[in-house]
């Protein structure tokens, strides 16, 4: 232990080798973040309509700030984000009635199959996100192989692609689940088998085993899993767009590209893109002090 | 009595298991094979067969991928960057997985926070942050291939050092002490010790940041300055609702050919030098390295 | 103002352009002080355009450079075939940047990040910005000998008293595209937007994703003719009546409908008359020309407009900019053009008549080109004054919300 201490960690190599990649993370990373800020609160060019960063924060102007937050809050831009809360929980639920079980299966019960399920299952995670959506968009259009076979159900002639919040879900599901899995399936394969074994030896049915043992030890990693789901896909807005044209599935990201492209108000879309930031802090923020939480009463 | 209970506990559930495990396989990856089966269509349809045809790669005149310049463009985009990305974002991101891993402090931990915020950061806040910033503030910078460079190395950065810090921490900080004992530098026992110990790992993030760049979207769509800077998927977004034809299915096609191909290439070194430092489970453990845990 | 021609302004999602955003520090874009700096014209008050001392037209009679021509237009919005002639004929390559929306041509040019010469498919609207930025330069007639071609009306627009900056390249109605086999009835008659409405067609129909064009059939079907008021009653009044057709019949908000409507995605859409043109081209091979419809509203109610070419005062190929818009006042060409883009331009030659005999398009279609006299008296899309369109922008972006 005092050996250790020796080599004190203020070896002078590793601030080097860590250097250029912190240096590039604070120029790339953070102080981008200054810069929406600046655009949110700044001015707009009278004639060009684009932004003037204002970059002295004795100078920034909250008045377009503040009626975005209005909006937000109480006004009409209350519905989209809501909107989109709706969809990505429903889409994290989707991912995790069908990501569990399939990671539970592979981590598990995959025997000599195991190598090749997990390839199976990383594959998808190394397919463009765009040619997945690609895939499906060809097959739910109206002659598409899917759209035809689901038309043979009764009743159920929907134009999938026409603004059906339905597709969307599904859309965000298909294309986040491989994200989703991936994680979980660490989780659950780190599970000690002898712990299961363990119940077993003590009377538990392979069901109450699951129930008791597994569930609750995967819980972390399940929460884990659906946050690093969950937090980007707030910020989607290729999916709406691709699989629906229709302001019924608009979701915060349109909002956002809109402003900032379609509109001359692009200090707007920037206060938009600050609120969204702030709030993924939030949840980010929660999520942290839980897990930190949870650790400490493990380590109690 | 415990193997039994546990032989015919275990039997029962598998089966549903199992057959939802094989139903959730075909519906990931079907839809991707009938997109690879159309870029093969000989009609402009992507949804109706019309026969087979490789006119979409290369024979019709002006809409293959072959002769059709934007599309080539995109590709040679796409690939361009991902390999800047890799010769980048590979030596910085183990220099972050090594410098942080052993430099204990304020600023390290800091840093390390920072490097998880990519991962649940929708890139839709960073690229416009990115956006903003090079077009009103960096003044060396200018939008186009430079610039999605960097968006691309930010993300990809993440990956990185995550996996290269779990292979490091698997390894221990043992044997570099050994090193030391003997006689080395810190330097030479990273150099000669941990550096290769971590080859696999290394190309396992290099495959990583090869996959994240070419199937970036985002960022790249942000920051890119017109047609000139357009990559694959940048392309295949503008073209999927309207006025495309199964070339674009065929440049998509191409770019998974050659994420398979750099992947299966990959995953084979790495187990063969898995092998070699005697790791019984180098096929297994080598995919999960190329999964990033 | 989202102009009419972007059809891929889908791309514009991909942030293509979030050029709205940016300034980047260079130079000659601030000077102007607000809006009064801005020429608005309209039919009843023409505007001849400024030009100032330093940025006068190049001379006549210098030679032609040897290229690159780099232009500047909407994706595929311009015959490739035409790009490979005029190579022939110059030896000089082309290459074409693209924008999916004015605004974001207008940002790139602005901020130097598009460095073209020449700037195709700009709404006349948005001229008056590159106008008071001093962004593009007098054209030189004498490099222009095919102008006479164009239409009469069209020398001395309204926009552009003498045509001092800008050539017309395409010219187009907004109306309604339909299938008529997949329709009850043809849409025909005054009121034919009415079908937008009919419950009949729910998620079956489709809206243009241009909020001065979208707003602006809300306000004609109210009887409002005022397509270019500041308003914000009348633009409430006109989001109102398109709430009812999103509960109705919930479109789809694209510019799409040159193909939605071919393949039978969509049945009734609003869209350009050159988007039936160009639909043409994508009827599956089982659905004939004839079952493409195209209706418009009675001249009075009819938004009929155009856009311009120009060339940048900063290009670096003058000449060949000016050879290449000359080269596209040739009927020929436009007609070559129109078969690729389905958009005509406002040449001799673009009768109906001409192109039916050609068998180009299907008599069915004869009304999706635009005549000269219904070009004189259609109502025309005009810029509007910013704290104007800013109402106009926050009330569709508001209805984009669904809320």
């Amino acid at each position: 232990m005092s050996r250790r201490a020796q080599r004190s960690p203020l070896n002078p190599l590793w601030i080097g080798l860590a250097a250029p990649g912190m240096a590039w993370m604070a120029l790339f990373f953070v102080v981008p973040f200054y810069a929406v800020a600046a655009v949110a609160f700044g001015q707009v060019d009278p004639i060009l309509r684009t932004a003037i960063p204002e970059w002295n924060p004795q100078y920034w102007d909250f008045t377009s700030f503040s009626e975005v937050l209005d909006r937000v809050v109480g006004g009409d831009l209350r519905t989209v984000f809501l909107r989109t809360g709706a969809y990505v929980i429903l889409a994290v639920l989707g991912c995790v009635a069908i990501g569990y079980p399939v990671a539970y299966f592979v981590s598990r019960h995959s025997g000599r199959w195991r190598a090749t399920l997990l390839a199976l299952m990383i594959l998808p995670f190394w397919v463009s996100y765009l040619m997945r959506m690609l895939a499906w968009f060809n097959l739910l259009q109206p002659e598409g192989w899917v759209a035809r076979a689901l038309s043979v159900l009764p009743g159920d002639d929907r134009p999938w692609l026409n603004g059906q919040p339905s597709t969307v879900v599904f859309g965000l599901i298909y294309g986040y689940v491989p994200f989703f899995i991936l994680p979980l399936y660490a989780t659950l394969d780190r599970i000690d088998g002898r712990l299961l074994e363990a119940a077993r030896d003590l009377g538990a049915t392979s069901n109450q085993a699951f129930w008791r043992v597994t569930l609750p030890l995967s819980r972390q990693g399940l929460i884990a899993a659906s946050v690093i789901t969950a937090l980007p896909m707030v910020g989607d807005y290729y999916t709406n767009d691709l699989l629906s044209a229709s302001p019924r599935t608009e979701m915060v990201g349109n909002q956002i590209v809109g402003y900032l492209q379609q509109s001359s108000q692009p200090q707007i879309g920037a206060s938009l893109v600050l609120i969204l930031a702030v709030l993924l802090l939030i949840v980010m923020a929660g999520y942290l002090v839980s897990v930190n939480r949870a650790q400490k009463l493990v380590t109690r | 009595m415990s193997a039994a209970a546990v032989r015919s506990g275990a039997a029962r559930t598998p089966r549903f298991l199992a057959f939802f495990t094989g139903a959730y396989i075909l519906w990931s990856l079907v839809p991707v094979a009938i997109a690879v089966l159309f870029s093969f269509n000989s009609g402009r349809s992507r949804s109706t067969w019309q026969g087979f045809s490789l006119r979409w790669y290369y024979s019709d005149p002006f809409g293959s991928v072959w002769n059709d310049e934007s599309l080539r463009n995109a590709l040679r985009n796409s690939l361009v960057l991902a390999v800047l990305s890799i010769l980048i974002a590979t030596p910085v991101g183990v220099g972050l997985a090594l410098g942080l891993t052993r430099w204990r402090s304020r600023p390290a931990k800091v840093a390390n926070g920072v490097l998880l915020l990519p991962l649940v950061t929708p890139e839709l806040v960073v690229g416009t942050a990115l956006f903003l910033v090079i077009t009103n503030g960096y003044s060396f910078m200018d939008l186009g291939r430079t610039a999605q460079l960097v968006g691309h190395v930010t993300f990809s950065l993440t990956y990185v050092v995550i996996v290269v810090r779990s292979r490091l921490l698997s390894i221990g900080p043992d044997l570099e002490e050994a090193a030391r004992d003997l006689g080395a530098t810190s330097l030479q026992a990273v150099r000669l010790i941990v550096l290769p110990l971590l080859t696999p790992a290394i190309f396992a993030a290099g495959v990583l940041v090869f996959a994240t760049s070419i199937d970036d979207f985002v960022v790249s769509s942000l920051l890119s300055s017109g047609s000139g800077t357009e990559t694959v998927p940048v392309k295949i977004y503008g073209s999927v609702r309207g006025g495309a034809t199964p070339a674009l299915n065929a440049l998509a096609t191409i770019m998974l050919a050659a994420s398979m191909l750099a992947l299966v290439g990959v995953f084979v070194i790495m187990r063969l030098m898995r092998r070699r430092q005697g790791d019984d489970n180098a096929g297994e453990n080598s995919l999960k390295e190329l999964a990033a845990w | 103002m989202i102009h009419p021609m972007s059809r891929r302004r889908f791309l514009s999602l991909s942030g293509a352009g979030l050029s709205a955003v940016a300034l980047s520090a260079c130079g000659d874009k601030k000077e102007s002080s607000g809006a009064d700096a801005l020429q608005i014209a309209s039919p009843s008050k023409p505007v001849k355009l400024s030009i100032s001392a330093d940025n006068q037209a190049i001379k006549g009679g210098l030679a032609v450079e040897s290229g690159p021509l780099r232009i500047a237009n909407y994706a595929d919005f311009v015959a490739p075939e035409l790009l490979a002639k005029f190579e022939e004929l110059t030896g000089a390559t082309v290459e074409v940047s693209t924008f999916t929306d004015d605004n974001e041509a207008l940002t790139k040019i602005a901020s130097g990040s598009f460095a073209v010469d020449l700037l195709m498919s700009t709404a006349i609207d948005t001229l008056p910005k590159y106008v008071a930025t001093n962004l593009i330069q007098p054209l030189q007639k004498d490099y222009l000998t095919n102008f006479a071609n164009l239409w009469d009306s069209v020398k001395d627009p309204f926009y552009d008293q003498g045509a001092q900056y800008t050539v017309p390249y395409t010219v187009f109605s907004t109306g309604i595209g339909f299938r008529s086999d997949l329709v009850a009835a043809p849409l025909e008659g005054d009121n034919g937007w009415d079908a937008l409405w009919d419950s009949q067609y729910d998620g079956a129909t489709g809206l243009l994703d241009s909020y001065r064009e979208a707003i602006g059939l809300g306000m004609l079907r109210l009887g409002n003719t005022n397509l270019n008021t500041e308003s914000k009653d009348e633009i409430d009044a006109a989001i109102d009546e398109l709430k009812k057709m999103l509960d109705t019949t919930n479109p789809r908000i694209d510019v799409l409908g040159y193909q939605a409507i071919p393949e039978g995605t969509t049945k009734v859409n609003q869209c350009w008359s050159g988007d039936m043109l160009l639909a043409l081209g994508y009827l599956p091979d089982d659905v004939d020309a004839s079952a493409l419809g195209y209706w418009q509203p009675p001249i009075e109610k009819r938004v009929i407009n155009n856009d311009a070419m120009s060339i940048l005062a900063k290009a670096e190929h003058p000449v060949l900019a000016h050879t290449f818009i000359n080269f596209m006042l040739e009927p020929e060409n436009a007609a070559i053009n129109q078969a690729y883009i389905g958009y005509q331009s406002t040449l001799a030659g673009m009768e109906a008549e001409t192109l039916i005999a050609a068998g180009s398009i299907p008599e069915n279609l004869a009304n999706a080109l635009v005549t000269q006299d219904d070009f004189a008296k259609g109502l025309r899309i005009l810029a509007l004054p910013l704290a104007a369109d800013e109402i106009w922008q926050n009330a569709w972006s508001g209805l984009n919300t669904g809320g």
